[in-house]
């Protein structure tokens, strides 16, 4: 059991971790062609407003991502809590 | 019919026995073992740290299983111990399965050497994703409390350390040395097998590469070094065989390439015998010279120290190079135990 919930642990924070870095990576690289928008002139004020409404939507995607991640792993959690708790049937 | 004008061929020498004790038990666990063997070699550190359930915690293996350093449990896992035992300590990223042979979990250097020249083996296991001074620090403790428990007197200990498992004796020795325990009057002689004494290219190699990744400013190449800097801190103390806390302690992450090792001594009171692997049939040759066992350099397995190392330079009477040879095979090897029986069991039919 000690095994299942590492496995779960380890699962948990590969995906969460994963999908930081992804998100990261993702942001860093939305931003140049943003920028170059924003130096456009006329264009500085939608293209600002379509990079934040864009990093809105990144952290909404990423962070519900984890937060699956997150409740999935609590789910599992008390599943092996109840695994591991003795049967109240036994004598 | 014999040609007269040839000499006869020489009296053929008696085979050496390397086959397995018939009562020799299996070493290692099953799959799930040998894949927590890898895990924690990779990102052990982080599963330590975390105090997750798939971290190795250090111990006595037999057959598999851990052995609790009390009395009772020692009895009862090795009931035919001498006083005479050899601990064998395995190397990165494995568990003590590298022991076996292919085919056979019950053929090891450990088996045979227990019927040639009476060491009992104890086969340790442990996160080699900790530094190399954490374990070394652990193995020494380990080896303080199976002195007072083990069921029989003990009359020597012999130390055996493959790969990685080498720094993790020496570094034990040291703790022992310098805290003064008890065991360490035990230990007279010691086993390197393909141990990186001077360090292991590989992990420079992968260092500078992680450090280029990191320099270039692009989200890509910085991820791959994220992911490259993922290794655990067992497999960046190869860079240099650090074996002290002092060697890693303060370093900066972002300055690849830092020989910061303290030179250790090797005590006097320890004869050191050392076993390096050269991939072609001929020591000198190019393949050999430039990578050794194909992970570790042979001047780095036979602590052929220059100045600039800070290592000390090994005795090499007791150095041997076995050709034709790779660095996983160093483990469950006949010409290698060949070797270790003339240092070991020189009286042994």
């Amino acid at each position: 059991m000690k095994r299942w919930r590492g496995l779960k642990d380890l699962v948990q924070d590969a995906v969460d971790h994963g999908a930081t870095a992804i998100e990261k990576v993702h942001r860093t690289s939305a931003a140049t062609p943003f920028q170059l928008l924003e130096q456009v002139p006329g264009l500085e004020r939608p293209a600002r407003v379509a990079h934040g409404l864009h990093d809105l939507a990144l952290s909404g995607s990423y962070g519900m991502v984890r937060l699956v991640t997150r409740q999935v792993g609590k789910a599992i959690d008390q599943v092996l809590d109840v695994m591991e708790a003795p049967s109240a049937c036994e004598p | 019919m014999h040609n007269p004008e040839t000499p006869p061929d020489p009296p053929a020498e008696p085979a050496l026995d390397t086959e397995a004790p018939a009562d020799a038990p299996r070493v290692g666990g099953g799959k799930v073992d040998l894949a927590l063997g890898v895990l924690n070699g990779v990102v052990g550190d982080y599963l330590h740290a975390n105090d997750n359930g798939l971290a190795i915690s250090m111990a006595l293996h037999h057959e598999g299983t851990p052995v609790a350093l009390t009395r009772e449990a020692l009895q009862r896992a090795y009931p035919r111990a001498t006083g005479r035992l050899a601990l064998w300590v395995h190397g990165l990223a494995v568990t003590e399965s590298i022991w076996a042979f292919p085919g056979d979990a019950t053929r090891t250097y450990g088996a045979m050497l227990e019927r040639d020249a009476g060491l009992t083996p104890l086969y340790l296991r442990y996160n080699t994703g900790l530094h190399v001074s954490e374990n070394g620090a652990a193995l020494a403790r380990l080896l303080e409390t199976l002195v007072t428990e083990f069921p029989v007197p003990i009359e020597e200990l012999v130390l055996v350390g493959y790969s990685m498992g080498g720094l993790v004796v020496r570094s034990a020795c040291h703790v022992a040395a310098r805290d003064t325990l008890t065991w360490l009057s035990y230990a007279q002689r010691a086993l390197y097998l393909g141990v990186p004494h001077l360090g292991s290219p590989l992990e420079r190699v992968g260092s500078v590469v992680s450090w280029v990744l990191r320099t270039i400013p692009n989200a890509y190449t910085r991820l791959v070094a994220d992911v490259a800097d993922l290794r655990s801190n067992g497999v960046k103390d190869m860079g240099y065989a650090n074996l002290l806390s002092e060697d890693w302690q303060g370093a900066d992450p972002n300055v690849p390439l830092q020989n910061r090792r303290h030179p250790v001594p090797l005590l006097p009171t320890i004869a050191h015998h050392l076993i390096a692997g050269a991939l072609s049939s001929d020591e000198r040759n190019w393949v050999s010279l430039l990578f050794g066992d194909g992970i570790v350099p042979v001047s780095s397995a036979t602590g052929r120290a220059k100045p600039e190392d800070r290592s000390p330079v090994f005795p090499q009477e007791n150095v041997k190079v076995v050709s034709a040879i790779d660095h996983v095979a160093i483990a469950h090897h006949e010409q290698v135990y060949v070797l270790i029986r003339e240092w070991f069991a020189p009286e042994a039919p």
